[in-house]
């Protein structure tokens, strides 16, 4: 995104929190029509599963609409919406750990897989996609959340490193040392799989 | 190529430094074995998602903005929680602007141990500290805090209980607020001039 398309955005954006303030109900849509896509990508990488992500998704709305008379509206909107948006994410893969002495379910294969791969014609090239995307899936699992954060937020969602320093409020140093960790953590994941 | 040497030659190209790297060119020699070799094949495809990064940029199901603008709107949400049932009569009036909900999830164990995780949450935007305190942890103030790790003033905890029997707490809010849970129908007298939530699951 160049700098003049992130000044309209911003623009959009606090004219709708303005909005929105003022009681116009309309204007939240517009930031749930322009968000939604990023937050669902977020949600889905990190958290793994298609029906959690979009119910997160609604609950990191529901809580950004709740706290948005708080957002102090010299402050730049998407930045503040994904600080919102990760802490509710960490909430959710703390529950996750805490349960998980429970065995609840939490990866559905067949969900994670409905994906680029299924554009794909032929069978065995679908199938084989349709693996890698879930290796993929499993490498970044295995990741710490911070290093997978700044992943996702970087190499998938195509953030700039100076963007994530100010979503995750770390250096820009951080971020660049957190991305190298994750892809060296996932290359001895994948080279390791099926060897050990 | 056997698979073991692919590995090596595999391992040998993720190990130079991608960072940055979007276009990094596959050895010919490793890709033509994997695409042959369904124990190699997924693997490359997943290192090769994992460098490119964006093709693993997922989008929504169609129409799912829509649907959470729609449910903002109306307050509903997605999917209907399971939530315990409560019998009884309106809350207390609150010391705090609050909302409490407790939502029953997965359960462990069948019979009469049957044990199944509630989540309680409240809205207190204005507390330093909650805690649920009630007869399963013997009336201790200290024994389970809330937390609220996003600072949106909802605190949440969940927690193991018996199924087959009658609950009752109340929430403390800074050490000298109890207050009954809000959205509990039921309520009982506590003996001291307040009230008990009761939570029969």
């Amino acid at each position: 995104l160049t700098a003049e398309s992130h000044k309209d955005k911003d623009a959009q954006d606090l004219w709708a929190v303005q909005a929105t303030l003022n009681g116009n109900s309309a204007a939240f849509e517009a930031i749930v029509k322009r968000y939604t896509p990023l937050l669902y990508s977020l949600a889905y990488r990190l958290l793994g599963q298609g029906e959690e992500a979009e119910d997160a998704v609604q609950e990191i709305l529901e809580k950004a609409l709740r706290s948005l008379p708080r957002f102090r509206i010299s402050r730049r909107f998407f930045p503040w919406l994904y600080t919102i948006g990760l802490n509710h994410l960490r909430s959710i893969e703390r529950r996750r750990r805490r349960r998980s002495r429970f065995k609840i379910p939490t990866a559905q294969p067949e969900r994670m897989l409905e994906s680029l791969a299924s554009e794909q014609g032929d069978p065995v090239r679908r199938s084989e996609l349709q693996e890698g995307e879930q290796l993929a899936q499993e490498a970044l699992d295995t990741l710490r959340v911070e290093y997978r954060e700044v992943f996702v937020l970087k190499a998938i969602q195509g953030f700039s490193v100076q963007e994530v320093a100010e979503v995750l409020q770390m250096p820009e140093g951080t971020v660049k040392t957190h991305l190298h960790r994750a892809r060296k953590q996932m290359i001895d994941f994948l080279s390791r799989k099926g060897w050990e | 190529m056997t698979c073991e040497q692919w590995n090596e030659q595999f391992r040998g190209w993720l190990d130079q430094d991608w960072t940055n790297r979007t276009d990094l060119e596959c050895p010919p020699a490793v890709r033509r074995h994997a695409e042959g070799c369904p124990r190699c094949g997924p693997r490359l495809q997943a290192a090769l998602l994992l460098i490119q990064g964006s093709p693993l940029d997922r989008q929504p199901p169609p129409g799912l903005a829509e649907q959470i603008a729609a449910r903002l709107n109306t307050g509903t949400s997605l999917r209907p929680k399971i939530r315990p049932l409560w019998i009884g009569i309106p809350a207390a009036a609150l010391l705090f602007v609050a909302l409490g909900i407790g939502l029953l999830l997965p359960r462990q164990g069948r019979g009469a141990n049957e044990t199944i995780v509630v989540r309680f949450e409240l809205q207190a935007p204005e507390a330093r500290d909650v805690a649920v305190v009630g007869n399963w942890n013997r009336w201790d103030p200290e024994a389970q805090k809330l937390e609220d790790p996003d600072g949106d003033g909802i605190w949440e905890i969940e927690i193991l209980l018996k199924r087959g029997e009658e609950h009752q707490y109340q929430f403390l809010i800074d050490g000298r607020n109890w207050i009954p849970d809000p959205e509990a129908p039921l309520q009982v007298e506590d003996g001291f001039g307040g009230f008990n939530s009761v939570l029969q699951i």
